[in-house]
Parts: structure tokens; C-alpha cells; sequence
């Protein structure tokens, strides 16, 4: 019974009077803690009311699972099994024992059930590995789906294909934290009938491409069909499985753009320096896609000082970001009727800076600009600071005439979103949709180019659509000149090299 | 070719009838899952109800454990006690659950800031019993609402060491072995479940008192269908 480091004597006496009424104690202490509970009435009455406490726990009612729990357990089992070997009556036979509890929904949903062709029925049960393991190929590491996780949570943490609207849909508090589509069980009843009415909607040419996933799936190995399964459950088991996935998809549809090498070799690249080649590629293609924008013509070189001074700009006024985020956050919620909550506002000022700007540009945009380009800091790095460092062309397009200082903060606001939007890929479906508005013509010139092509024009298409029309030249020598001069050459060399 | 001579049995084989029970389940006997099922229906789902405080979900929980032990039937290797290896299945699946639950409860908290707590205060329970009930008998379902409340109150940690060592009679090794903690760990961990259910139920006690014959009922043993093996 030797005396425990930051431990106070009544933790101490209570560990020791846990151990003794759990029988945990050697006989030598125990013959001491009872020599002590004979001689020490205090000592005595700790015990005692630590036994009654715990005694009451006796008194929690008896709960019993229903009466159909282990058929419906037992055939649950059966059938997930079978559902990879494909005996039909057993998967028959599974599937409708597993629909029994179903049969509150009602016969109208039984009905619909028993209306669904054999290969659906394999589907729905398979649904969201079938629809998803392509993704999970990628992001699995080394034949592991721990190690996916893990890869997965790196990439979440670095910030790398983080959907910025995370920021608010934690405030909001409405959205489901978790629209992950279960896990790959057997599903439950409720699931079954979402599934189906799924499959029911879909399109010819979607069901098709469902089909081939689900054939290109039992392509697979069991070894790697189980990893794929463990790796599903693990991410549907994760507190930010719904984050997770978005972070998963931007990453595959990432992917699909890079060449065929430099895809392979990527994925033969250790974890640690697989992270370090994604940051390093997605940084070019920031810095490549903004000095292509189309008509804005902010070439690669103004481009690159563009990125650093914004970077530089919001790790400089990173405080006053988080403090606005803050109080913009307290007010919207006031706004909405939702009572203080401090922790709440504490964690989204915890969060990545550049989710913040997001928030920010979104919701306080103007108060943002000033942040940014004002020069209110003793060192001068707003929108002087900019002015100095680009070319005279780009200088040009910033004070061109009858700009109001407004529309300059716009101006600049409009190209953050830009560096913004070129370092986080935009989202598959905001592509999509955005080719649903084009007119036939741009589609068909769209439509006639190489597959690689056809991405890399129609994100151009959706920059120039959404930044705007600007134009400039470069000149890089300008920023290294500026920065010796400025005397901030050790800071930016650091973030050069980051 | 002489036949190669068969793997020696592990010391958990010999001595756990139910690990003999799942090594059968690996190779394929059906009825010995049941078998399984059937003999831990009731103290999982028992446990789980009162890890999650609700019945509905502690029966999918349940149902989503034996799932899981049926999938990893092939791999099964018996290294603890089949109910060490369940516990820590259980284990996982409801600090999941409870993860998710907890976030789900502070959504509702947030968005509706006038909501009802699903568990009435303990003061308040304790202010309401002694003004009602002059002569303070606990009746056995307001006790139970009592301990249902004192429960929900743990943290979710001490709440399953509580039940694993209350209800499964595991030891500190085998509950470290299921929650991935040292002895020593556990050793603190149920010493501060136990302070702090003697904290919780205090003002309860003191308004309220226990009656002799309800002391006794209470000190009465669990069910069998909820204690250990």
C-alpha cells in the first residue's frame, strides 16, 4: 500500500476500499485495511457508503431483449453471410426472415419489398459499400482499414479536401451530423425501405452504373472484400464519418485529374510521404489554376505573391480572425435564438484558419476586407503591401480608375476565393450542376474534348464564371525584392519552403 | 504422409465452455452461434440498456455485437474468455453509440434550450419524493428511476466499468483487458464510479432515507439473468 504520486489520501483510501470490496486486495492488505476499519470509524463509514451506493445499482430493473431477438439475430447473421455467396435461397430466405421486424412498416412496404428483382435485393443490402468501394480502394493503406482511417483522418486534419462549409453546419446544429448510409450489416427494415426507394428513383444509365460497381465489388478477393467491409463499419463508426466521406470523395475525385503516373506513383507512396506529395501537388495546382483563370489572366507569377501575401496576411491578423469569427458566430446565433454557448464558439474559433475565412467571406465579408486590406497593423502588409509586391500590370487592375476602396476589397475578396476554390477542388456535383446550366453549344465544344481536358475546362469555366473578369501581367522579382527590403524575408522564406 | 499432429488447445480453450462454443461457430456450426446468442441475449442487452438508457437501441446495439462476432468467426482466435472478447465488441459499439448519442443530446440541448431533459435532476427528484411521500418508502420503480438517473450521470467510461464489474463480475484484469486500460487504471476508474454514485445518490438519501425493508430488497443479488457466469 504504497503511497501513489498526485494522488490525495482520500483517492488513495477510496482506491483501496474499491479493491477491498471488489475482492481485488492481496491478503496482506487486506489484513490491514481491516485492521484500519476497525480502528478508524471514519475509514469505517467511507466504506460503508461506498458498499451502499453500490449496492443500490441492484435495484436497476431487469431489462430483457423481445422474443424474436435471436431468430432475428441468428438469420441476420446467416444472410450477411450468404449475401457474398450467392446461394439464391438462402439470400431469399435471409432477406425475408430479416424483413419479419419490417412488418410494422406495414404490408405495403412488404409488398413493394417482394417487388424488387433478385439482383436489387443483393444491392440493397450491399448498398453503400457497392456505391462506395471504389472510393475505399484508394484510401486503404497497405491492405489495412485502420490504416485507412488513419490516412483519411491526416488528410482531414491537414485541411487538404476539406469542404468549407463544415464551419457552419456545425453552428446550425440541423443538419444530421451523420448522413452516412449505416454500415455494411445486414440492413435493418427502415434501411431496406430507403435503399429501395433509392434504387426505385434512379435513372437507367444510374442503375447501370450501380451494377457495374456491384460486379467490379465481387470482382474483388474476400480478403479484400472484408477489408473493404471493416474499412465501411470503421467509417461509419467514426464521430466524423460525415466529414470523413465528403474529405473521401473530394480526395478520389482529386485523383481522377492527376495523370496516370503521377496517380500511380502516388499511391505507391508511403503514408507520411504520400501526405507530403498531396499538399505539394494540390499547392502547384493552386498556384497553376489561379494564374490560368481565364480572362482574369493573373498570371502564375503574380499569382504565386498573390498566395503569399494572403497567406502571410492571415497568419499575420489570424487573432483578429478568430476573435471576429467569435463574436459574428455569438451574433448569428442571437439572430437565430439560440442562447449563448461558449464551448460551441470556442471550438469554431479552434477550427483551421482557412475554414474561418470561409465563414467570414460568407458571412461578415465586409468587415473581412478591411481586416485584410487595411492598412491598420504598425507593419505595413494590407493592401499597400500587396500593391508592392506584385507587377505594375497587376498594380494596374488594382487601382484601376475609379475603383472605390470597396470594390478593391471586393476585388481582392474575389481572388481569396479563387486561391480558396483552386486549393480546394470543387465539389463533383457543384461541376455537374454547373454543366447543366451551359447551352448546348458550350456543352458540345465541352463534350468533344479528352476526358482531362474536359475537367481542367470546365474548372476554368466555373472560375471565370464565379471570380469574374480581371486581367494582369506579372513580374516576380518585385516580391523578393520587397521582402529584403521589407526586411520579412526570413518569414515568407519559411512559408516558402512549408 | 503421416498426418500432422493437431494444434495444441489454448488455456482458454480448456477452460471456457463458450470459447469451445465459438470455435465451433468458426467452423461453421450454425446452431452453436444460437447457442451463444441465446445464452447472452439478456446480459448484453441488459448492460447495453443501461449504458445507453434506452432498450430500442441496446437491441440493436446487442443485435449489431452478435453480427460483428459472426463476421469475425473465421478469424476468431481464442486469446481471453469468449466473454472478455464479447465485452470489448460490446465495448466499442456502445462508446460509438454513446459518442454519437452525446452529440445528438447537445443538438437538442442547443436548438431547443426549453427541452426536457430525458433524466429529471436528482435534487429534483429528492425535493419532489420528500414532499409527496411523508413516509419516504421508496417504492422499487421510483428506485429504479433513481439509479437510472445516478447511472446516466457517470461518465461513460466509469458507466461501463461500473456494469462489467457490477453485472458481468469481471475482474480488474478482464475489464482492463475489454476497456484497453491497465489494472491500476480500472482500480481508479471504478473507485471514482463508486465516489461519485455515492456523491450523486446523496442528496436522495438524505431527503429521502431508505426504510429497512427497502435497504434490504436492495441488497438483495442480482437476477441471475443479468449476473456473470
Amino acid at each position: 500500500m504504497a503511497k501513489q504520486p498526485g494522488k490525495t489520501q482520500t483517492e488513495i483510501d477510496s482506491e483501496l476500499l474499491t479493491a477491498y470490496l471488489d475482492g481485488e486486495l492481496a491478503d496482506a492488505d487486506c489484513i490491514a485495511v481491516e485492521k484500519r476499519l476497525a480502528d478508524d470509524q471514519s475509514f469505517h463509514a467511507h466504506m460503508q457508503e461506498l458498499q451502499s451506493a453500490w449496492d443500490m445499482l441492484d435495484s436497476l430493473p431487469l431489462v430483457q431483449p423481445n422474443s424474436q431477438f435471436v431468430q432475428t439475430t441468428v438469420e441476420m447473421a446467416i444472410a450477411g453471410k450468404s449475401i457474398h455467396k450467392p446461394k439464391t435461397g438462402i439470400v431469399l430466405k435471409g432477406l425475408l426472415l430479416a424483413l419479419i421486424p419490417a412488418a410494422i412498416f406495414g404490408i405495403s412496404y412488404f409488398l413493394k419489398r417482394e417487388s424488387i428483382e433478385q439482383p436489387e435485393r443483393e444491392l440493397v443490402y450491399d448498398l453503400p459499400l457497392i456505391e462506395n468501394h471504389d472510393r475505399y480502394t484508394k484510401v486503404v493503406f497497405e491492405g489495412s482499414a485502420v490504416k485507412g482511417i488513419g490516412f483519411l483522418k491526416s488528410i482531414y486534419a491537414k485541411g487538404l479536401f476539406r469542404e468549407v462549409d463544415d464551419l457552419f453546419a456545425v453552428d446550425s446544429r440541423e443538419v444530421p451530423l451523420t448522413n452516412f448510409d449505416g454500415t455494411s450489416q445486414p440492413p435493418d427494415a427502415d434501411r431496406i425501405r430507403d435503399r429501395s426507394d433509392r434504387l426505385s428513383r434512379m435513372t437507367d444509365q444510374q442503375r447501370e452504373e450501380l451494377f457495374e460497381k456491384k460486379r467490379k465489388f465481387e470482382a474483388l478477393d474476400s480478403k479484400q472484400q472484408d477489408t473493404l467491409r471493416e474499412f465501411h463499419d470503421l467509417l461509419a463508426a467514426e464521430p466524423e464519418s460525415s466529414k470523413l466521406v465528403e474529405v473521401m470523395t473530394s480526395y478520389y475525385d482529386w485523383l481522377k485529374i492527376l495523370g496516370m503516373n503521377q496517380r500511380a506513383n502516388l499511391l505507391d507512396l508511403p503514408l507520411d510521404q504520400r501526405l507530403k506529395e498531396i499538399g505539394k501537388i494540390t499547392r502547384q495546382q493552386a498556384q497553376e489554376s489561379f494564374g490560368a483563370i481565364g480572362s482574369t489572366k493573373l498570371p502564375l507569377d503574380d499569382a504565386v505573391l498573390f498566395y503569399q501575401w494572403y497567406d502571410f496576411s492571415i497568419r499575420y491578423y489570424e487573432p483578429e480572425i478568430r476573435e471576429r469569427t467569435g463574436s459574428v458566430l455569438t451574433k448569428m446565433r442571437k439572430g437565430k435564438g439560440l442562447p449563448p454557448n461558449e464551448m460551441v464558439v470556442d471550438r469554431i474559433k479552434a477550427a483551421p484558419i482557412e475554414e474561418l475565412v470561409s465563414f467570414l467571406m460568407r458571412n461578415d465579408r465586409e468587415q473581412f476586407g478591411l481586416i485584410l486590406c487595411d492598412n491598420i497593423a504598425e507593419k505595413n502588409i494590407g493592401i499597400d503591401y500587396l500593391r508592392e509586391i506584385v507587377s505594375d500590370e497587376a498594380r494596374s487592375i488594382i487601382d484601376q480608375p475609379g475603383i472605390s476602396d470597396a470594390d478593391r476589397r471586393e476585388l481582392i475578396l474575389k481572388w481569396i476565393e479563387t486561391a480558396n476554390q483552386a486549393r480546394f477542388p470543387i465539389k463533383e456535383a457543384a461541376l455537374h450542376a454547373f454543366y447543366d446550366e451551359l447551352d448546348e453549344g458550350q456543352r458540345d465544344q465541352l463534350d468533344n474534348l479528352h476526358p482531362e481536358q474536359w475537367s481542367e475546362t470546365i474548372m476554368r469555366m466555373y472560375w471565370e464564371k464565379n471570380v469574374g473578369q480581371r486581367s494582369a501581367p506579372s513580374e516576380v522579382e518585385a516580391f523578393q525584392k520587397f521582402l529584403q527590403q521589407s526586411g520579412w524575408g526570413t518569414e515568407f522564406g519559411a512559408n516558402e519552403n512549408e | 504422409m503421416p498426418d500432422p499432429p493437431p494444434e495444441p488447445k489454448t488455456r482458454y480453450e480448456l477452460t471456457d465452455p463458450d470459447v469451445r462454443l465459438m470455435l465451433r461457430v468458426r467452423d461453421g456450426d450454425q446452431p452453436a452461434f444460437r447457442e451463444l446468442v441465446e445464452k447472452y441475449q439478456g446480459r448484453l442487452v441488459g448492460i447495453l440498456t443501461h449504458l445507453v438508457s434506452d432498450r430500442e437501441t441496446a437491441q440493436d446495439l446487442a443485435q449489431d455485437v452478435f453480427l460483428r462476432v459472426y463476421r469475425a468467426r473465421e478469424r476468431y482466435v481464442p486469446t481471453a474468455k469468449f466473454s472478455t472478447w464479447l465485452f470489448t465488441i460490446t465495448h466499442n459499439v456502445a462508446s460509438n453509440s454513446l459518442r454519437k448519442s452525446s452529440r445528438r443530446k447537445e443538438i437538442n440541448l442547443v436548438s431547443s434550450p426549453s427541452g426536457s431533459m430525458p433524466v429529471r435532476p436528482l435534487e429534483m427528484m429528492a425535493k419532489e419524493k420528500s414532499g409527496l411521500m411523508p413516509a419516504r418508502q421508496l417504492l422499487k420503480t421510483e428506485m429504479q428511476n433513481v439509479m437510472l438517473a445516478a447511472i446516466e450521470q457517470l461518465g461513460e467510461r466509469q458507466r461501463i466499468a461500473t456494469m462489467l464489474s457490477k453485472f458481468e463480475g469481471m475482474s480488474y484484469l478482464e475489464i482492463g483487458e475489454t476497456m484497453g486500460l491497465t489494472t491500476q487504471a480500472v482500480k481508479s476508474l471504478l473507485s471514482r464510479a463508486r465516489n461519485n454514485l455515492k456523491d450523486i445518490l446523496k442528496p436522495y438519501l438524505e431527503s429521502g432515507g431508505l426504510t429497512d425493508g427497502v435497504a434490504d430488497g436492495m441488497n438483495q443479488a442480482p437476477d441471475k439473468e443479468v449476473q456473470s457466469d
